[in-house]
């Protein structure tokens, strides 16, 4: 019954979008988002930034559309590198490259982009229908987190995307989150209007703004990493067809379904995003085939894992902007700022003030994985010429819109300084391994965390206890707490020796 | 970077995080209590940025630990070895592109009209990373008039767009 | 040059005095104009300058480009319009009490006289409990305020906000009362946790919590005006005044706002603009009746006037809270 009335609200918003000026903007901003996440160097994150300077004049449904199109184009055009070049177009495909280079190393690099195509569109497709179901579920739910919840909303959020978006090295992510919820604190506070680290200047009254951080942070910086590194070659280009077998696809119909479930469940953790949804994904499509030896050879199940979970991961990443205001990943992050710039304010209350709004977003995923669907089997041909663009000659281009681009929302030279300050500092915390997610989120959490704590702890006159007995509450704390517990030595070893204890069968096993 | 070289960047890291951290610290137990407005003790404005301050203090003191336990310290800082980073083709390009960049962002946006800092700018970094001395000359002046040619398109296209169709202010 | 460029000018000046045509040099931009809204998209300021922007495009003959640059209380926005050319190409905009505080809250130094305004509208703000709240009317709250100020959260938007005003106000007519304060992130946020239960009650913009009180998911109590007001679709809602007679509610008034210097003929222009176009604009009278706004298109001495009350009231209303960096005396606003 309440599918059926989901079903009908789609629609709806299918409609709205059903015009020539709407369906124009969908061709060019997924053409240009698989473009964008295609060359090497330039990321969803990105892509998504730029593009929000550049359509902010724009009527906020079709700016957003653009915004959403270039999103989910970007991180299924990174898969054509990863096939092609043997490197991720954008993180999002770093999984893609284990399976799709060495299908391309076989001469099957058609197959390969037509399996990355299937995998993406399957993948976006189960994402948008959790989008559509749950989003609606959760908005009704979300009044419940209060300034006592968004507290640990907040830690947990960074301290979970530290710990995922730098699995081998936790401490760097959380460094990161927690450099990025320092930034935040910089500027007016909004409860005693008192000036933090202002320093007398009227320009940092207002903080740093995200959007110029983030054209920094991933723009400036990507310029500075791809100059950096020596140039790539194209290894080969597709002789065989690009158009999948069906056949071929559904027999792995189980695979597709887990990563999909998977990559949208990774997407909705905030913070968590399109990387880490096809890394986990990839690794239970190993741990469940039956062509296990295959993987990393060349394996079609693989590269349809890693691509069905990266894809999965964009409409996971939206629930959370949408139910809540907290992006689920790092181009969620922006698209969530970009809301906010138009004036479309997403939270708790949208499924009260505007739950229209919601089935637009899942509308606007679904002209965006059409479109890429189109695309994907016909752009092959431009998108190689694309992709044999020198560096030299790109780069000027994208620093030149990260600079025009970061000036124009606000049309401060302050913001140019930002941009350039976050371009440098994110350079140099990439070259020694920080994660970008977390800083980011923390840039965003930074100001909830404040607030949050200081106001429940008003409300609470002083009172800690709320912030843990309250269900909500308890189950986040202690889930930060076991992250963050289970990442120091000692103590897991304590966990694995109390596990041998209770399961000595189990013992010989952990101590491995 | 490599494994080695990020241990040593580890320890620098560190050192610098506690200095950060306690600064932090510092400056956020100097903020105001605001008693004089009766406000909720537990809602100054330093209550956050101090205890961010102890985290990064744990976090940075267990990155420097850990660093020179891996050995971290022995930086082996010596002229020969900044010599070599320095002249490393990758560093060269980076160094390049960083004075570039800032110069067009910093010192020519704002001192000449928009539309020419953008061209120069462009010009500049094409023609300086396709520079190949080892060409003959018509190739030379090829790489030259293509450079160019985009500088024009870019510079136009760029200062058009942004003043007619989105009504920005050019700085 | 100079010299003969006035002759120049005085000799076209007699020409047409002699011809008999109207006011000589009439503003004509030649660029868009530049509004700055010192505060983000879709809040309270932004509205109400959108509802305007294209009745001031028709009377301009110009685009006019809206410019959102929150942060600071305003102060950023008000910066940038300061530092701008004052040739009438830069305006700057906001609740009228927030550029007549900018120098009392130490944030920046410039006072209400310094510029020539041009307001659109104004709006009251109104105090709302939580439906399922004990409080059943003003009385109840002004109860509250004496008897158990800890159990009675306000809602506000931070400082400064309409919302702070409007209860230290209140504050400062109950003898003995208190409140606690939480502040959130803007007025949407703080309706929202009043009618999500996490405080009592909100005292912030009518316009920012009609659709909730029509939606029956806030309960009005009073209204910050000298009289009661009807309210469609949500019945009557009393002025404070019923209970705390001596009070003197002040509404907010939103407008635009150019530094004095800008030449003349811009502000004869927008004069003109005013009279001609926004008085009688539709937009803005449909839009202030969706929003619960009241249409307020004054300008200049006359409008300083009509607000000068209110800007008194709030410079007076942070020097009593304690947020004042100046005292208001100092800046010429005499004690109320």
């Amino acid at each position: 019954m309440i599918l059926l009335e989901n079903l009908l609200s789609f629609l709806t918003a299918i409609g709205d979008f059903l015009t020539p000026t709407a369906l124009f903007h969908v061709a060019w901003s997924t053409g240009l988002g698989i473009i964008i996440g295609a060359l090497p160097g330039l990321t969803a994150t990105m892509g998504v930034a730029l593009m929000t300077t550049l359509t902010y004049k724009l009527a906020p449904d079709l700016a957003v559309l653009i915004l959403i199109c270039m999103y989910v184009g970007a991180i299924y055009g990174g898969s054509r590198t990863a096939i092609l070049l043997n490197i991720p177009g954008t993180p999002a495909n770093a999984a893609t490259t284990l399976d799709g280079n060495p299908l391309a190393r076989q001469g099957l690099a058609g197959k390969a982009m037509g399996i990355a195509t299937s995998g993406s569109v399957l993948g976006s497709i189960i994402g948008m229908f959790f989008l559509a179901t749950l989003a609606p579920l959760l908005g009704n739910y979300a009044l419940k987190f209060q300034s006592y919840e968004f507290f640990w909303l907040a830690i947990f959020g960074i301290v979970i995307s530290g710990h995922l978006t730098a699995l081998d090295d936790p401490l760097k992510g959380w460094i990161a989150g927690f450099l990025g919820l320092t930034v935040a604190m910089v500027g007016q506070e909004g409860i005693h209007a008192y000036q933090r680290f202002t320093y007398g200047t009227t320009e940092l009254l207002g903080g740093f703004a995200l959007i110029p951080a983030m054209v920094g942070a991933f723009g400036f910086a990507e310029v500075l990493t791809v100059m950096r590194n020596p140039a790539a070659e194209v290894i080969n280009a597709a002789r065989d067809s690009v158009i999948p077998k069906l056949g071929e696809v559904f027999r792995y119909w189980r695979t597709i379904i887990r990563s999909g479930i998977i990559g949208t469940g990774v997407g909705i953790i905030p913070g968590v995003g399109e990387d880490i949804g096809a890394w986990v994904s990839y690794a239970a499509a190993r741990r469940k085939s039956k062509e296990r030896h295959l993987f990393g050879k060349g394996s079609i199940e693989g590269l349809m894992a890693a691509e069905c979970g990266n894809n999965a991961a964009v409409p996971g990443a939206l629930i959370p902007v949408l139910t809540l205001a907290i992006p689920g990943s790092a181009p969620a992050a922006v698209l969530l700022a970009a809301m906010f710039i138009h004036g479309v304010r997403p939270g708790p209350m949208i499924m009260i003030e505007n739950p229209h709004f919601v089935y637009q977003v899942v509308a606007m995923v679904f002209f965006a994985t059409l479109a890429m669907l189109v695309f994907g089997l016909s752009m092959t041909r431009p998108l190689l010429k694309v992709l044999s663009v020198p560096r030299e000659r790109l780069m000027p281009i994208v620093f030149v819109l990260c600079v025009i681009g970061s000036y124009a929302i606000a049309e401060r030279p302050f913001d140019v300084g930002v941009m350039i300050a976050f371009g440098i500092g994110g350079y140099i915390l990439r070259e020694m391994k920080y994660p970008m997610a977390p800083l980011v989120l923390g840039i965003i959490l930074g100001d909830i965390l404040d607030k949050s704590l200081r106001r429940g702890l008003v409300l609470s006159d002083g009172d800690l206890t709320p912030f843990f007995t309250r269900p909500i509450c308890a189950v986040l704390f202690l889930i930060t707490l076991s992250s963050v517990l289970m990442s120091i030595p000692a103590f897991r070893r304590l966990v694995g020796r109390v596990v041998g204890a209770v399961l000595p069968g189990r013992a010989s096993r952990e101590g491995n | 970077m490599k494994p080695d070289t990020i241990t040593k960047a580890d320890l620098i890291t560190g050192l610098v995080l506690l200095v950060f951290s306690l600064t932090l610290i510092e400056e956020a137990w100097r903020m105001p209590r605001l008693e004089q407005l009766g406000v909720h003790p537990s809602s100054v404005p330093g209550l956050v940025p101090g205890m961010l301050g102890v985290i990064l203090l744990i976090l940075g003191a267990v990155l420097t630990v850990r660093s020179v336990r891996r050995g971290g310290h022995h930086l082996g800082i010596t002229r020969e070895n900044t010599a070599r980073t320095f002249r490393q083709p990758g560093n060269l390009r980076l160094i390049v592109t960083l004075v570039l960049c800032i110069g067009y962002a910093a010192f020519m946006i704002g001192n000449m009209p928009y539309w020419l800092a953008t061209g120069i700018f462009t010009f500049l970094f094409i023609a300086l990373f396709e520079w190949n001395p080892g060409a003959d000359r018509r190739t030379r002046v090829r790489g030259l008039t293509l450079a160019a040619v985009i500088a024009v398109l870019v510079a136009g296209v760029v200062t058009w767009v942004f003043a007619n169709l989105f009504l920005v202010t050019l700085p | 040059m100079m010299k003969k460029l006035g002759l120049l000018a005085a000799l076209a000046a007699g020409a047409t005095l002699a011809i008999g045509a109207p006011a000589s040099a009439e503003w004509k931009p030649d660029k868009p104009i530049r509004i700055i809204v010192p505060w983000g998209a879709g809040g309270s300021t932004d509205q109400a300058i959108r509802a305007i922007a294209g009745d001031l495009e028709a009377g301009l003959g110009q685009k006019v480009v809206i410019v959102n640059q929150p942060g600071g209380g305003g102060a950023i926005g008000t910066q940038t319009v300061l530092d701008a050319p004052k040739d009438g190409y830069t305006w700057g905009s906001g609740a009228i009490h927030d550029l007549g505080t900018y120098a009392v809250r130490g944030s920046l130094n410039t006072q209400v006289k310094d510029w020539h305004i041009y307001l659109d509208s104004m709006n009251a703000t109104v105090i709302s409990v939580n439906p399922g709240s004990a409080i059943k009317d003003f009385g109840d709250f002004v109860t509250w305020m004496k008897t158990k100020p800890s159990d009675l959260s306000v809602a506000i938007a931070g400082i400064p906000s309409a919302g702070h005003t409007t209860i230290e106000a209140i504050k400062a007519h109950v003898e003995g009362g208190a409140y606690k304060s939480v502040a959130y992130d803007g007025g949407n946020p703080a309706v929202i946790s009043t009618v999500a239960g996490e405080t009592v009650s909100t005292p912030q913009l009518l316009s920012e919590q009609m659709e909730m009180i029509r939606g029956k998911k806030l309960r009005p109590i009073a209204v910050m005006a000298a009289e009661a007001v009807e309210l469609e679709g949500a019945g009557k809602v009393e002025s404070v005044k019923k209970w705390l007679p001596k009070l003197d509610p002040t509404p907010y008034y939103f407008g635009i706002w150019a530094p004095k210097g800008v030449p003349a003929d811009v502000v004869a222009k927008m004069n003109d603009v005013w009279e001609k176009n926004i008085k009688t604009s539709t937009a803005l009278k449909k839009w202030a009746s969706d929003k619960g706004q009241v249409v307020f298109p004054y300008y200049g001495e006359d409008a300083l006037k009509r607000v000068w009350p209110a800007i008194r009231a709030a410079a007076w209303g942070l020097h009593n809270s304690g947020q004042a960096k100046t005292n208001p005396a100092d800046l010429g606003f005499e004690k109320p």
